[in-house]
């Protein structure tokens, strides 16, 4: 644990503290709850609430209230947003309700509370993990030489796909950011950027949760899956089955049912609360709402009108639907990249100005060519899955943790070099 | 079998970790200095050029024919070169003014100057990937208008017959921005035969003969401003030649920096007191084009003390200078050469030529077709004429 907050520490060195209050609270409230009753959970609950909401949509809201009542009501500096706090706050919470709802015996060492909560590998970007799926392993954990070596292969895949990957596509993504915004984006690059942003997010997201779960694996934690080939995913429903798997165990559990889920009539108002939060949780702009919003939306009518069954009786229809799943996931990345809505509005209709060609240095088949390699590895990653028969075959993973080996020392040559961006989600 | 493979592959990666961290910590102990890991292998190039290489090879490995963030292209004959923004015409006009106000000086008191036109990498569009891309041709022509309306005497080294006889794939370095030493060697006879028939300069003409150097080479030594970027693995290293003189010669140099303090001083025969022989000799020094005229001074004088005449040429070039100037001493009593790029020579241009009184004036300031370099002429301005009344 001490290991984790140093690590904590070196990225954040002031609101390392606001942490350690945080780990104390939620462990302490789990504590007194057995003697004092489950409103202290509730009390705990509210305090991380409202610590995430000073920090992240205090300033938004200020703002909105200024515009709103066309005034200054009150002038605060700028509150910086501390790295991963939607991250461990979402597991304090989690452990706390799992505590008041007897699903996790209060701990009496606050240790383990505090390894659960500070974890250095999926502190920053989750995978967001619950009590129940650690217990153990925080109590008597074992090393082994295979999960180790199984770990440093899980590590070396997402760190090249971070590196090798995902930096790539964030090359194109911001150029046709920067051609927006000095001009006019033809349709050809705007299709290309939000191609290469589809691939970016997953491929940046995903390698993350790879290194947490490789990391965790080296230290003989188990920690659980946070994707699923989401762009191969058959409806909007599927897909969430499939991307960020941890967030939306997270809402269902902890939100939707809750609040009653499909049981007691409020079935469509439950799932727009918990879409509407979903997009809030990933930042303070109307973008994320309006983009939690559609999924909400579209999940709805999903629901109402049986697509799944529907549209999965003949293969063509499932394949067409899968396809326009796709194409609207692709869509709402705009929505999700985009500084705000008069940049995501100006992005959007790009991708239909078929009238306008980038030319010269802003030419896109200059970048779809030198890409290429880059752009159908991440294509084969997203939408091609191999079957288990190769997946286990051992000169298969012999080959792969050579080829991985290699792509380690290519990656590390590319961070020496410099080209690399921060992870998407250390935004959140 | 497979766990042994495991164990190994582990083994390589915590080893590989593990000497990352050692290395941290003893370049952190050594400096007593918190570095991380980059900052360790970016301090040093000797590590860092592995990483640089392995990077280099990859992108081969790629087909990229663009690197550093598409700036930097790969050209038909594998050449790296950096095609070049459109300079506009009016910046153009207000940075050539200070050179045609060194020249109407100079022609003021009855020195003649010389203005070389440098040679473009990218000779045509069609050899980059992606063409159509670079402007440098666009700033070259808009240059050479002012430049004639201007009157100013030029040799244009992109046109003239004899440049053309080299073939196109030697006119740069695959891995620098510098232009190789064929094309130097060349430029510097056009440029003294020139002199010579038509400023009337006296000149040492043996050296004008070819039979009379030795041409020596140093294969794959060469890893210039573009190519440590990527290393040698994605378009190998360039050989660097030195066309030494057969004659006897004996020179004495002396570099200055931008306070005129001496910062070197050597004499010796042309190859020895001109050229940083341990630059050249050194395996792991791939900079080769720093070690003419012993490397970066701003100011420097090369006098040849077996020359038969008197004539002092003053040479206002930035770095491709260099190789020029060495070859120029061979023929004359004196060369100097003043770096003009922002930060180096500081002084006044005016003040120098009175002090030094020139027999010719040359300039070798373009980069890919714009102007480079920030000159002091304030007393210039103030006697004569600028570029924009008009009088040219």
């Amino acid at each position: 644990m001490l290991m984790s907050l140093l690590f904590y520490a070196w990225g954040e060195p002031k609101l390392v503290v606001l942490f350690i209050i945080t780990i104390f609270v939620n462990w302490f409230s789990g504590l007194i709850m057995t003697r004092w009753g489950r409103w202290i959970g509730a009390v705990a609950i509210v305090l991380d609430v409202l610590v995430l909401f000073v920090f992240k949509y205090l300033n938004w809201t200020v703002g909105i209230l200024c515009n709103v009542f066309d005034a200054e009501l009150i002038t605060f500096k700028e509150i910086a947003l501390p790295i991963g706090i939607s991250f461990y706050t979402f597991q304090a919470i989690s452990y706390v309700a799992d505590v008041m709802n007897g699903k996790v015996v209060a701990k009496k060492n606050p240790i383990d509370v505090g390894l659960y909560i500070a974890f250095f590998p999926q502190l920053i970007a989750g995978p967001i993990v619950r009590y129940t799926d650690i217990e153990k392993q925080i109590q008597d954990r074992r090393v082994t030489i295979t999960a180790f070596s199984d770990g440093v292969i899980r590590f070396l895949a997402g760190f090249s796909k971070k590196v090798i990957l995902a930096d790539s596509m964030a090359v194109i993504v911001e150029k046709a950011y920067e051609i927006l915004g000095d001009g006019e984006l033809g349709a050809a690059f705007a299709w290309l950027g939000a191609v290469a942003y589809m691939f970016q997010i997953f491929l940046d997201f995903s390698a993350y949760s790879d290194m947490a779960i490789g990391l965790g694996a080296m230290f003989g934690f188990r920690i659980p899956e946070n994707f699923n080939k989401p762009y191969m995913a058959s409806s909007i429903r599927d897909f969430w089955r499939r991307w960020h798997i941890s967030l939306s165990i997270w809402f269902r559990d902890y939100v939707y049912i809750p609040l009653g889920g499909n049981r007691n009539g409020k079935t469509y108002f439950n799932i727009t609360v918990v879409w509407l939060l979903t997009g809030l949780w990933h930042g303070a702009s109307l973008n994320y709402i309006i983009w939690g919003g559609a999924y909400g939306i579209l999940v709805m009518a999903e629901k109402a009108l049986h697509i799944e069954n529907r549209f999965h009786k003949k293969k063509v229809y499932a394949w067409l639907y899968r396809v326009f799943t796709l194409i609207i996931v692709l869509v709402l990345w705009v929505l999700f990249r985009a500084e705000n809505m008069t940049i995501a509005g100006r992005y959007l209709s790009s991708m239909f100005n078929f009238g306008t060609a980038n030319t010269g240095r802003d030419a896109p088949w200059m970048y779809f060519c030198e890409m290429r390699f880059e752009l159908l590895i991440c294509a084969l990653l997203s939408f091609v899955s191999l079957p288990e028969r190769i997946r286990s075959n051992e000169w298969y993973q012999g080959m792969k943790a050579m080829v991985l080996l290699f792509l380690f020392f290519v990656s590390v040559s590319y961070l020496v070099k410099g080209n690399y961006s921060p992870f998407l989600y250390f935004n959140f | 079998m497979k766990k042994k493979l495991l164990f190994i592959f582990s083994g390589v990666f915590v080893v590989y970790i593990v000497a990352m961290m050692l290395l941290t910590i003893v370049f952190s102990f050594i400096d007593f200095k918190l570095y991380t890991p980059k900052a360790v292998i970016k301090n040093n190039l000797t590590i860092e050029l592995p990483f640089i290489n392995t990077y280099g090879g990859f992108q081969r490995l790629l087909d990229k024919q663009t690197i550093e963030d598409f700036s930097i292209f790969k050209n038909t004959f594998g050449q790296l070169v950096v095609p070049y923004r459109e300079v506009s015409i009016e910046e153009t006009k207000t940075r050539l003014n200070s050179i045609v106000s060194i020249c109407d000086y100079c022609n003021g008191i009855g020195i003649p100057t010389l203005y070389l036109r440098s040679l473009l990498p990218v000779s045509d569009v069609k050899d980059l990937p992606y063409y159509g891309i670079d402007n440098s041709h666009i700033n070259f022509n808009n240059l050479g208008d002012l430049l004639a309306s201007a009157e100013i005497p030029v040799i244009d080294l992109n046109s003239d017959c004899i440049i053309q006889t080299i073939d196109s794939k030697d006119r740069f370095y695959y891995t620098d921005h510098h232009w190789s030493t064929y094309s130097a060697f060349e430029t510097f006879l056009i440029t003294a035969d020139y002199m010579s028939s038509f400023q009337g300069l006296s000149c040492d003409k043996r050296f004008l003969n070819l039979d009379n150097y030795t041409k020596l080479t140093y294969p794959n030594s060469f890893l210039g401003s573009y190519g440590i970027k990527v290393g040698k693995y994605y378009t190998g290293k360039d050989d660097f030649t030195v066309f030494v003189p057969k004659l006897e010669t004996s020179f004495h140099f002396i570099g200055y920096d931008s306070s005129r303090n001496i910062m070197i001083e050597k004499e010796g025969d042309w190859f020895n007191c001109l050229s940083d022989r341990e630059k050249i000799n050194d395996p792991n020094f791939n900079n080769k084009h720093s070690s003419w005229t012993n490397g970066q001074s701003i100011e420097y004088s090369i006098v040849n003390r077996l020359s038969e005449n008197n004539t002092k040429v003053l040479l206002i070039a930035h770095s491709y200078g260099r190789p020029l100037a060495q070859y120029l001493s061979l023929c004359y009593h004196e060369v100097r050469q003043l770096d003009p790029q922002k930060g180096r020579f500081t002084g006044n241009f005016l003040d120098y030529i009175d002090e030094y009184k020139p027999d010719v004036v040359l300039f070798l300031v373009e980069f890919e077709g714009d102007l480079i370099g920030e000159y002091n002429t304030e007393k210039a301005m103030d006697v004569n004429t600028s570029y924009e009344d008009g009088r040219h």
